[in-house]
């Protein structure tokens, strides 16, 4: 071996040891128990694909699922869709503008439990006009009486993609250095041939930033399939309008003594993340453009 | 090249699967010892040891838990304590079985409800032999249901220091307003619900009964005291759908939707408590809003009763218990320090904090517990007289999941005013699936022990 070569498995040897200890090879592990009914008290006792079997059999999975896929297909759209927005206007070079990228940064940072907790109240549709949440309150001042967010099966999940754009900030991060990167010279240019504003976005800006745009929603889809604190704290009066594959997950592992059924829940997690991520991987040819092809 | 770094990640795999098994096979080792170990118990009598101690709560618990490891501390210097404050459920239950599985349990460790689903795994310790042989200790001067929530097919797991059960407190202002005697130990479900019509001020968001089904208490309550149950004595079936447990239910989802008397999950506001601010005029829950009202209440008088009769009397009692590891180093002394957390020095201490009912029936009725000065309730003594008609919780095989599913129903009933025949079906058939898994695995259990 060439000293070139043994610095690189010296070099990446952290990584390799990191990786088979504590993600190989508890995968491996929760692969074997995935077919087992384990308790993690008890030794756990092989039983073939009645795990698989029962998951697919039980209609919580199904609900959980869907509920898991609305969140996916209507929450992520909008985050990425309004991540661009605001970091459209972020751009402009107007007095004060450092305030205004602080401002819509900032709840990003202030993330967790405690802010989900606020959103609770906000989001409280009151009883008989009172103790109405800031929410409803500000809907009702343009005449709009607000639904009843948590306790209403419409808007249960709407609330909980509301309270997850709060985020946002962390694309729009990644999103405005993007936009700022885009060449002054092809505006120009786009400029003098008449191109409109939207053209411009279109033809010029969007191509230049898909790889972040990219990054983002590959991103955002990962994160969104594995939710779990959102609908823990503000969970649909009937939890099974809220809840997502990872609170069922949880809740069987450890909550109920389910450790072998909650592995193979994730390893069915673990393919549909897994189709989604190849299928977003595919369609990215088609539109995200890197410079350096 | 590629070959040698698959032929590494292949060793470290088999390495890692190696040591996977040994820790299994550790682990059942273990237990064998566990057997080996109580025939030379005593062993650790002269020697210093610690024992870890694990429990959850806030302030007031660790300052309780230290409070009594100082005195314990006076009158045993070879055996020192290592309080563990955890976090509350669910996590703690989820810190436990990584402990145990690790094979390094905490040596004490306080348990509820979760007791028999760990219990029926063989990894708590079966306290009848060091009950037995200790001459110093006896179950007798104990509340009998505070024992027996913690007995599992006759083999005691656990012993209480506190109980307490569901108790009715109302609010003595709203009842004057409307001229309304106030309630006693004899009230009924018909007198609440009549009171309640009275009190019951939508426009000023005051309801009359607090509200109701939201927490598995609360449910067996009003089932009990009807004469229903949700599941059958010896937890083998579904019993809430009974002529009288349809009744029961029929008449919470009554009195919370038709009557409006007690308000449903949309009608309590978010960041207001409704009996401290004197917006209930009967609250039906635990004695710990004793503690709670006489710090938070100042703008009514209020006072407490026993819970509400139907067609007997029902108090369903909370407890925790001290319960030792099958894993533990030092059984004899950990034994030491679950009778004196529970014995009579322990008990005044806590006794003197006027909240939870001591277990030990002496201590609870000295006045070091029942005499509260100046400070309401005035019938604090109703807190002895409830333990008359208590009864622990359903806790079987399946407890937190039963009580999931059950609570679900519940909330579909009670906040969705969804009719109780077309819930009913559907939770029977979660419930038996649930029962079902519960009696195979017992057999499972069952069959382990029996290889032991």
């Amino acid at each position: 071996m060439g000293s070139e070569k043994r610095k690189f498995w010296l070099y990446i040897s952290p990584f390799i040891f990191g990786f088979t200890v504590f993600i190989g090879g508890p995968m491996i592990a929760s692969m074997y128990l995935s077919f087992t009914r384990y308790d993690v008290l008890t030794p756990a006792e092989w039983i073939g694909f009645d795990n698989y079997i029962r998951l697919f059999s039980n209609e919580r999975f199904w609900d959980v699922l869907s509920n898991t896929f609305f969140y996916v297909f209507v929450g992520v759209p909008l985050h990425v869709i309004l991540g661009l927005a605001i970091s459209v206007l972020l751009l402009r070079a107007i007095p004060g503008i450092s305030f205004f990228r602080t401002a819509f940064y900032l709840p990003s940072i202030f993330g967790g439990v405690a802010i989900l907790l606020l959103w609770n109240y906000m989001l409280a549709p009151g009883f008989g006009g009172q103790n109405v949440g800031l929410i409803n309150g500000l809907l009702s001042m343009i005449g709009i009486e607000g639904p009843g967010w948590s306790s209403d099966s419409n808007w249960a999940k709407p609330a909980v993609i509301l309270v997850k754009l709060w985020g946002v900030g962390g694309s729009i991060l990644i999103l405005l250095p993007a936009l700022a990167g885009v060449s002054k010279d092809l505006l120009e240019a786009a400029d003098i041939d008449g191109a409109s504003s939207f053209r411009k976005f279109f033809s010029v800006t969007f191509p230049t930033i898909s790889p972040a745009v990219f990054f983002i929603t590959t991103m955002e889809i990962i994160n969104t399939f594995k939710m779990f604190i959102e609908p823990m704290i503000i969970p649909g009066l009937d939890k099974s309008w809220t809840d997502t594959l990872m609170v069922h997950l949880y809740n069987n592992a450890f909550e109920y003594f389910r450790m072998g059924y909650a592995s193979a829940l994730a390893w069915v997690m673990f393919f549909v993340i897994m189709v989604f991520t190849l299928i977003n991987l595919y369609f990215a040819k088609k539109w995200v453009y890197y410079e350096s092809k | 090249m590629k070959k040698i770094l698959f032929y590494v990640v292949i060793c470290v795999f088999l390495v890692m699967l190696a040591a996977c098994n040994g820790s299994n096979d550790a682990s059942s080792s273990d237990n064998e010892d566990v057997t080996d170990e109580s025939n030379d118990s005593g062993s650790s009598g002269d020697e210093d040891v610690t024992i870890s101690f694990s429990f959850w709560g806030g302030d007031f618990d660790i300052q309780r838990m230290e409070a009594i490891r100082e005195e314990f501390y006076k009158v045993n210097d070879n055996i020192e304590v290592e309080l563990v404050n955890l976090p509350g459920h669910p996590d703690y239950a989820q810190a436990q079985m990584t402990r145990m599985a690790s094979g390094d349990p905490y040596d004490v460790i306080q348990m509820a409800e979760e007791s028999y689903s760990f219990a029926a795994r063989g990894v708590l310790e079966d306290l009848g032999p060091y009950i037995e042989g200790d001459d110093d200790f006896s179950l007798d001067p104990y509340y009998e249901v505070g024992i027996d929530s913690y007995t599992h097919n006759g083999t005691t797991y656990g012993i209480p220091m506190r109980l307490g059960s569901v108790m009715m407190f109302y609010n003595k202002d709203l009842f004057d307003q409307h001229g309304l005697d106030y309630p006693d130990e004899n009230t009924t479900w018909d007198e609440v619900i009549e009171a309640g019509e009275q009190i019951t001020n939508h426009d000023e968001g005051v309801f009359g009964v607090s509200p109701l089904g939201g927490w598995w208490a609360s449910i067996s309550q009003f089932l009990h005291s009807n004469g229903a149950s949700m599941l059958s004595e010896d937890y083998s079936e579904f019993t809430m759908d009974s002529p009288e447990g349809i009744e029961a239910i029929k008449l919470m989802q009554e009195i919370v939707n038709e009557r409006d008397i007690s308000p449903n999950e949309n009608q309590i506001p978010e960041g207001m408590d409704l009996w401290t601010s004197g917006n209930i005029g009967m609250l039906i829950d635990g004695p710990w809003h004793v503690l709670s009202s006489q710090a938070n209440i100042d703008s009514f008088d209020w006072d407490m009763t026993l819970a509400p009769q139907g067609a007997q009397p029902a108090s369903p009692t909370f407890s925790n218990a001290f319960h030792m590891a099958k894993g533990s180093e030092h059984k004899e002394a950990a034994w030491e320090v679950i009778k004196f957390w529970t014995g009579a020095e322990a008990q005044e201490i806590l006794a003197a904090e006027h909240g939870d009912t001591p277990t030990l029936q002496d201590v609870a009725a000295s006045d070091v517990y029942l005499d509260l000065g100046d400070l309401p309730p005035e019938n604090f003594e109703v807190m002895l007289e409830s333990l008359d008609s208590a009864y622990g919780p359903e806790a079987s095989l399946m407890w937190s999941e039963i009580n999931e599913v059950v609570q679900d129903a519940m909330s579909q009933i009670i906040n969705m005013n969804e009719p109780v025949e077309d819930i009913m079906p559907g939770l029977r058939n979660e419930v038996e699936e649930l029962l079902e898994e519960a009696e195979r695995l017992q057999e499972i259990y069952d069959g382990d022990m029996e290889d032991k």
